[in-house]
C-alpha cells in the first residue's frame, strides 16, 4: 500500500516536481516538498483532495508530527496507514 | 486597531474614513494589501457610523490582497495571497481568488508565531469528493453585537 500510495502522491505532483527539476523516480523519501518549493498550503490541500477522492476516505493528520507533514517518506507512511485503515 | 497587529510595507488602509475600518489583535496584513472601507466620496460617512469593514482577531491577510467595503473577515481567516474579498468571511477559513472563495477550514489560526507546518497541518479542503459537505460557521452578522474590544 505503501508504494501505491507514493506513487499516487507523486503522480499528483508530476508538475511541481518538474518545475523544481525533478522526476517522480528521482525523489528521495526524505525530500521536503514544502522546502523544495514542490508544494504549498494549495498544493497540499490539493494532494490531500486528490487522495481523499482516489481513495474514498477522508485523511487526518493529528499523529502527524508537523515536521514531518511535507516529508516524502513520514507524509507517505502516515498516509498509508490511514487509507488501511 | 488592535494590539500585535503587523502591518506589511506600502499597505493601505482606508485613508479618507479610517474610522470606518477595525482591526482586531495580532492581525497580520500583508505587504501592499489594500483595504477599502468606502466606495463613493460623494457619501457621507459620520464617525460614529458601524465600520464598513471588519477584520477580527487573528486574521491573516496576505500580500497585495484587496478588501472591499461591507465586509467582516471572522477570527482566525486567511486571506491568500492576491485574492480581493468582497463578500464576509467565516471565522478559521481560508479563502482565495477573485473574487476570493472559501477553500479550507484552518485548525489554528496562521498567527506570527504559528509554525507553518502546525498551520498546514490542520488545514481541511473544503470540496474533497470523499468530504461530506462542511458548514463553515457563519460570519458575525453586521449588526448582531460584538464580543470583541477591537
Amino acid at each position: 500500500m505503501t508504494a501505491d500510495v507514493r506513487a499516487a502522491m507523486l503522480e499528483t505532483l508530476i508538475e511541481p516536481l518538474a518545475a523544481v527539476g525533478r522526476a517522480p523516480a528521482d525523489v528521495p523519501d526524505d525530500l521536503d516538498l514544502l522546502a523544495e518549493g514542490v508544494i504549498d498550503s494549495f498544493g497540499l490541500l490539493e494532494l490531500i483532495s486528490s487522495l481523499e477522492a482516489r481513495y474514498a476516505t477522508v485523511l487526518d493528520f493529528s499523529e502527524l508530527p508537523p515536521g514531518e507533514l511535507t516529508v516524502v517518506g513520514p507524509l507517505t507512511r502516515h498516509l498509508a496507514a490511514q487509507i488501511e485503515g | 486597531m488592535g494590539s500585535g497587529v503587523f502591518i506589511g510595507t506600502d499597505a493601505i488602509l482606508e485613508t479618507a474614513y479610517p474610522h470606518r475600518l477595525s482591526i482586531g489583535d495580532r492581525v497580520v496584513v500583508g505587504h501592499r494589501a489594500l483595504i477599502i472601507a468606502h466606495f463613493r466620496e460623494s457619501d457621507s460617512f459620520r464617525d460614529e457610523d458601524e465600520p464598513a469593514v471588519v477584520i477580527e482577531d487573528d486574521v491573516f491577510i496576505g500580500p497585495n490582497v484587496t478588501i472591499l467595503p461591507n465586509v467582516t473577515i471572522g477570527h482566525g481567516a486567511v486571506v491568500t495571497a492576491g485574492s480581493v474579498v468582497s463578500q464576509s468571511v467565516p471565522p478559521l477559513t481560508m479563502v482565495q481568488g477573485v473574487p476570493a472563495r472559501p477553500v479550507a477550514r484552518c485548525g489554528v489560526p496562521l498567527g506570527m508565531r504559528t509554525p507553518l507546518k502546525e498551520f498546514y497541518r490542520q488545514l481541511r479542503p473544503l470540496r474533497s469528493p470523499a468530504r461530506p459537505a462542511e458548514s463553515s460557521p457563519p460570519a458575525r452578522a453586521r449588526d448582531e453585537p460584538d464580543e470583541r474590544d477591537g
